[in-house]
């Protein structure tokens, strides 16, 4: 996939002198080619070609984006996985079978003087024991991505390169990335939207880009001080503790938002202070699905994750039943995509067969929402994330909604637990704002009564003091759902 | 400055979700990981409840992972910042 040498061989001298940089090391567009030079001589030396897979341990780190970017570059089958699992775990369980080998980047210290054009001293490179002698074959080369299993055992889906980039040139266009941006990327690279829709197209448009490992609030503005960004990539919990943990108002040019589901109070926050917020939405699987123009009103932007982007088809209830274009319709989000995965393979990389999650290449998302009549997409939560309560289904996203208006709710999340003479039980945590401490679960449940039809109304609301969260920015409901410390307990 | 990082300590251990005896908290360890394991909603709770008990508030410039790298030096900063308050006068 040429990306890098397109920018580089670009005779616009702007972007060579625009730079990579995890906050430690540097380097600009203009030092790429040679570094690349350095590395592929690395690889030859120790007998790695592009007909072997090749598993890389990710970080948001310089060393790992360029090593990523070479491979991608010269035709290479990779898989992605995070660093710390790889280094973690003397067994390599993560690594599957049909990988040759194994590249994961050294620790450097903060003072440690790192030579990139010397690829040994940031550079690990093992062979694979267990490697099952199945080549990749470098004329239609793949990238295999985890999908980060927040709904059960990770799967890994596999991309083609070609389509890959599709995806990429698609969020460059949809959110108008320019080589003068200077690009904030605190979510993770071995994820599709810390990849996808963020590292590669800021690379292909030779943007400067700021790759931020493990992010926390301090961190992030300590580098939003030094790097100076105007276009971000978030979560919409970090978009949270930014509003609320940062004193001053910075405009951004752009902030995207993708992951999770970001509440309207939130978004709007966000966007008084930080400036145009667009919602992305996506899968491992099919990448960027839709996301909204940066153009588009802020109505707009607030209700809906945009257009599909080109070559998306999206579908409700079920791709025998295809949405007729110009009708409102509202169900079951099914998305078919020219430039989605190719399947999932198991760890010898034969690819296997889930046919509750592909029906005629239509791809079946779990989530639920609304196609509106113009062809935006509103999407309103995950499927399995609804009951039938009085023979009707009651969204855990919509009840969140009503009870996150209640004044002194800093945020909740609904679940299902247990049976209730409604139907399945439904259930609230709800964490209180700062001050608001003399509500109680009562009050709560009280006021959900003048909100939500009675079906809605939880039959029990508890009071935790923080959300439990996942590293990828949602809320760990399986942590909510086996807690058994029902203590503040309200039943009425 | 003593005082000041007993006030911080105790914040720690009573206003925030924690669940660190304030007894057990050196005010030399980092405050993230390898040290009090403090997560970014933590950090939050903490810089409010450290701007309400000390009534100031802190520039973005301040908010960095040098000034909280240990209660000590955090210390240090919210004793700047107390000292440096324009004295009311009351007329």
């Amino acid at each position: 996939m040429k990306i890098i040498s397109a920018i580089t061989n670009s005779s616009s001298t702007n972007s060579q002198e625009n730079i990579i940089t995890d906050g430690k090391l540097v380097c600009s567009y203009g030092q790429i080619p040679e570094i690349f030079v350095a590395i592929g001589e690395m690889l030859a030396r120790r007998g790695v070609t592009n007909q072997d897979c090749v598993a890389l341990g990710c970080e948001n780190s310089l060393p790992t984006a360029l090593v990523l970017l070479y491979l991608l570059e010269h035709d290479y089958s990779l898989l992605l996985l995070p660093r710390d699992n790889l280094l973690s775990n003397e067994n390599h369980e993560d690594l599957p079978k049909f990988c040759h080998y194994m590249l994961v980047t050294k620790d450097y210290t903060d003072d440690g003087e790192v030579n990139l054009g010397i690829p040994e001293q940031f550079l690990y490179l093992k062979e694979n024991p267990d490697w099952n002698g199945v080549k990749a074959g470098a004329e239609n080369p793949k990238l295999y991505m985890r999908t980060s299993g927040s709904t059960g055992k990770p799967k890994k889906a596999m991309h083609s390169h070609v389509h890959l980039r599709e995806n990429v040139l698609n969020c460059v266009e949809r959110l108008n990335l320019h080589r003068d941006d200077r690009v904030a990327i605190p979510v993770p690279i071995y994820h599709m939207y810390g990849l996808g829709a963020a590292l590669l197209p800021s690379v292909a448009v030779g943007a400067s880009i700021d790759l931020q490992k493990g992010a926390n609030l301090l961190r992030y503005l300590q580098r939003e001080r030094q790097f100076s960004p105007n276009v971000a990539f978030m979560t919409p919990s970090f978009c949270n503790t930014l509003i609320k943990g940062r004193r001053g108002d910075r405009q951004y040019k752009l902030t995207v938002a993708a992951g999770d589901l970001i509440r309207e109070e939130v978004f709007a926050g966000y966007e008084a202070r930080m400036g145009c917020l667009v919602k992305l939405y996506g899968s491992t699987e099919m990448g960027a699905i839709a996301a909204a123009s940066p153009q588009e009103s802020k109505e707009i932007r607030l209700k809906t994750v945009g257009q599909p982007m080109p070559g998306v088809e999206i579908s409700t209830s079920s791709p025998t039943k295809r949405y007729t274009k110009g009708v409102e319709a509202e169900g079951e989000l099914w998305c078919y995509h020219k430039c989605g995965f190719e399947g999932y393979v198991d760890d010898e990389g034969e690819k296997v067969h889930l046919n509750s999650e592909e029906l005629d290449n239509w791809f079946r998302t779990k989530d639920w929402g609304k196609i509106w009549s113009d062809g935006h997409l509103e999407v309103r939560g995950r499927c399995d994330h609804s009951i039938n309560r009085d023979g009707l289904l009651v969204f855990f996203s919509e009840v969140e909604r009503a009870i996150a208006t209640i004044a002194g709710i800093d945020s909740v999340v609904v679940l299902s637990k247990g049976e209730s003479k409604r139907g399945k039980g439904l259930v609230a945590y709800c964490v209180l704002a700062k001050g608001a401490e003399d509500i109680s679960a009562e009050d709560i449940r009280s006021s959900c009564f003048d909100l939500l039809p009675r079906r809605a109304v939880p039959d029990y609301v508890f009071l935790i003091s923080a959300l439990p969260m996942l590293p990828n920015g949602k809320v760990d409901r399986q942590n909510l759902i086996a807690r058994k410390d029902a203590v503040k307990t309200l039943k009425i | 400055m003593s005082t000041i990082v007993e006030q911080l300590k105790t914040i720690i251990a009573e206003d925030l979700d924690t669940n660190i005896e304030k007894e057990a908290i050196d005010e030399n360890v980092p405050l993230f990981e390898d040290g009090l394991g403090l997560d970014s909603i933590a950090t939050v709770e903490l810089i409010s409840a450290i701007e309400r008990d000390f009534d100031f508030q802190f520039d973005d410039s301040e908010l960095d992972p040098e000034a909280f790298k240990s209660l000590k030096v955090l210390a240090e900063l919210v004793a700047s910042k107390t000292e440096s308050q324009p004295v009311e006068t009351v007329s």
